[in-house]
């Protein structure tokens, strides 16, 4: 096969155009740095978003050969291997933005006790950055961006000057904050990354409740939009699009000198030169990319002669549970789609006195898909069939409400990520392998979760559908992926400096999620923007003064 | 158009009444004219006409019939749970009669219901639930439009923090 190079060298070349990569790409081209930024999609048209199609109406345009956009990869694009009985379930989106486009939206700041923790308990290394420094970025992403939320503060939620206007909590919200205040457990508005008023520029939310479709408006924030359109605006940005990265390319001095890449529809293999590579593909492939850049200087990856990139995935520990307030039972039906998703939010909760503590880090809850949805898939789970049920139904279907805790994973060696010796994806990159698993750490967190669950819905008096005590969803599936590339000050225990540039490769940068030493309890979306932002504030005065 | 097929139509057109919004007769694309006659009654046993449309009215016939060929697994278990009853001998009991035999595999009565069962009622509720008979004129739901203001919750009584 014939390998196009590009004759020219790039000052800097991002992969990947998420969260990280696009505020990666923002940051350095409106401080006067050329980029060339690799996508392994192309921009989703927004003209042809399903945001304004009702559920009844997707039968109708599926029938006439009509589709949405394809957000989500197919796993047979690449495969994901994993052992038997142990799924782990990788959502990935190629296309410019990447998962931004379709994310939740919430939009969390780390506490200071968050970046503390793990130095506090001695699990796996401390964060080598402190909320103190992270504090200034969070300030700037929210004020760039547009956050809306309450004036809240908690110790694990700290307060913020920059929100937007926070949407009206629906009944049910009210309802089970109240119900959460009696059982002792604090909820405070949600934080949302959606416009809810006009903000540089967007245009704000319309509450039409269909943004896992994609927002016709870009009333929320996605980094198609809200970074590569400005930093294509400066003139200092090239986007090549439908370029799947294989491999960091290293030179006789052992520093990245570029990325070898494959044309998604032609199959064609590229290579494009680079003085400073910026990995930003998300956390999972990101350390795919690197782990599969092995060249002679870099026999097990680049900058992983320590092994420590692919190991220490760590993830969040999720489920759900459901039931119907009696307040709103047979009630009237209102409009409850509002930002779409939760209004409010349960920060990590404590037990007062640290009561039945025996796990390490902790939880937080959202409680998305209250009240009036699009449809009544919780019909399943009552019983009978018939007049009867139509009425149960009927009765259940404004009173619904729904608690989804999120708890830490821990960070472990062998939670890892590798590349198959043998089997290879279409273009011919080696296929990764996840091998995943929980502790007892998560499974006594569980517990309390359920517990925390079980005292709310209890003290609301709530109806609670049938669930199995300690069940959780597939891993993987909050798709909060992090910890396989970590930032630390020990170079023998982590990848990355303090600000994600590698120990051994002074030249790369890793801005992802991947990039965290934890997971945390929260969305992490908001700090990966943060940290991409500091990071590459970082490396655009190391290149000035010379030294990358 | 072989004997039981015809007999199989003329049974459906027996048995399920008139529809609300006069859905269209559908031919079915996966399943036989036998087992879709059979199918159609159960998903209107399983949500019914009252004062609002029921299964059949709403379509969600035709709607288990394309789910059905989108899904092997599915298509196998509905037309084996199909036969389980008997096949169009089902639709020549009385009502009360399809009503018993429903409720002897719905777990109604404590066993736990038939993997068949399940699975129609999991197909029959996210089908009719989806479509504007069940969504909007039976549950009410009024969403997915464009507002200047969200007003959410409006009542000071579920606001109260005690």
């Amino acid at each position: 096969m014939q390998i196009r190079t590009s004759p020219e060298i790039a000052d800097v070349l991002i992969v990947g155009s998420g969260a990280a990569g696009g505020m990666a790409a923002w940051n350095l081209t409106r401080q006067g740095v050329n980029v060339t930024l690799l996508d392994a999609g192309e921009r989703f048209n927004r003209a042809r978003f399903w945001t304004h199609v009702r559920p009844w109406e997707f039968r109708t345009r599926e029938a006439r050969g009509l589709h949405p956009p394809e957000f989500y990869l197919q796993p047979s694009e690449q495969p994901v291997l994993t052992p038997p009985g142990r799924p782990f379930d990788l959502m990935r989106v190629w296309g410019r933005g990447g998962k931004t486009n379709v994310w939740g939206r919430v939009a969390l700041r780390y506490s200071d006790l968050n970046f503390r923790e793990p130095a506090l308990d001695g699990w796996e290394i401390p964060w080598p950055v402190s909320y103190a420094e992270m504090a200034p970025y969070y300030d700037r992403v929210e004020q760039l961006i547009g956050v809306c939320g309450g004036d809240d503060d908690e110790p694990f939620l700290p307060g913020s000057r920059y929100h937007l206007p926070p949407p009206n909590p629906r009944c049910g919200e009210y309802l089970i904050r109240r119900a959460a205040h009696h059982a002792g457990v604090k909820i405070v508005a949600g934080r949302r990354a959606v416009v809810t008023r006009e903000h540089n520029g967007h245009a704000p939310c319309h509450f039409c409740g269909a943004c896992g479709r994609g927002c016709d408006i870009s009333a929320f924030f996605n980094s198609s939009d809200y970074l590569l359109e400005p930093a294509l605006a400066t003139g200092r940005l090239t986007i090549v699009d439908h370029a799947v990265a294989a491999e960091v390319l290293t030179g006789d001095d052992g520093l990245a000198s570029g990325v070898r890449y494959f044309g998604r529809q032609t199959r064609d293999e590229h290579t494009i030169h680079a003085r400073r590579v910026i990995v930003a593909a998300s956390c999972v492939d990101s350390t795919r990319l690197l782990l599969n850049s092995r060249g002679t200087r870099h026999p097990n990856g680049i900058a992983n002669s320590n092994d420590v990139i692919g190991r220490y995935l760590c993830e969040q520990i999720r489920f759900h549970m459901y039931g119907f307030v009696p307040e709103l039972m047979g009630g009237p039906v209102h409009n409850d789609d509002g930002i779409s998703g939760a209004h409010i939010y349960m920060p990590r909760f404590v037990p007062a006195g640290g009561k039945g503590r025996d796990y390490l880090r902790g939880y937080g809850m959202q409680f998305w898909g209250f009240g009036a949805g699009a449809g009544a898939s919780f019909a399943k789970q009552l019983p009978g069939f018939g007049a009867d049920l139509k009425r149960a139904v009927k009765q259940r279907y404004p009173a619904l409400v729904a608690l989804h805790p999120y708890g830490e994973v821990l960070p472990r060696a062998d939670n890892r990520i590798t590349l198959d010796p043998v089997r290879k994806d279409a273009y011919g990159i080696p296929l990764m392998r996840i091998e995943y698993s929980i502790g007892e750490n998560e499974r006594k967190m569980a517990e309390a979760m359920y517990t925390t669950c079980e005292e709310i819905l209890h003290a609301a008096k709530a109806e609670v559908l049938p669930y199995r005590r300690g069940s959780l969803d597939v891993n993987g599936a909050a798709i909060h992926e992090h910890g396989t590339c970590r930032m630390g000050t020990d170079p023998k225990r982590s990848a990355l400096n303090r600000y994600c540039q590698a120990h051994e490769v002074k030249n790369l940068f890793v801005v992802d999620g991947a990039s965290f030493p934890t997971s945390t309890e929260k969305n992490p979306t908001l700090t990966i923007l943060a940290n991409a932002w500091r990071a590459t504030d970082y490396m655009a005065a190391e290149m000035a003064a010379g030294r990358v | 158009m072989s004997a039981t097929r015809r007999d199989a139509l003329k049974v459906l057109a027996a048995t399920t009444s008139l529809p609300f919004a006069a859905q269209a007769a559908t031919e079915p694309k996966n399943f036989t004219a036998e087992e879709f006659a059979v199918l159609s009654r159960l998903s209107d046993l399983i949500l019914p006409r009252t004062d609002t449309p029921g299964a059949v009215d709403a379509g969600v016939p035709a709607i288990l019939d394309e789910a059905a060929g989108r899904s092997p697994a599915l298509w196998d278990t509905l037309r084996e749970g199909v036969a389980s009853l008997g096949g169009a001998k089902f639709l020549s009991q009385s009502e009360a009669g399809q009503n018993e035999a429903v409720r002897r595999i719905s777990g109604l009565d404590g066993a736990a219901p038939a993997p068949f069962f399940t699975a129609l009622k999991n197909q029959v509720i996210d089908a009719y639930y989806s479509t504007r008979e069940g969504l909007v004129t039976e549950l009410g739901y009024h969403g997915n439009v464009p507002l200047a203001e969200f007003p959410g919750c409006t009542h000071p009584e579920h606001q109260r923090l005690d």
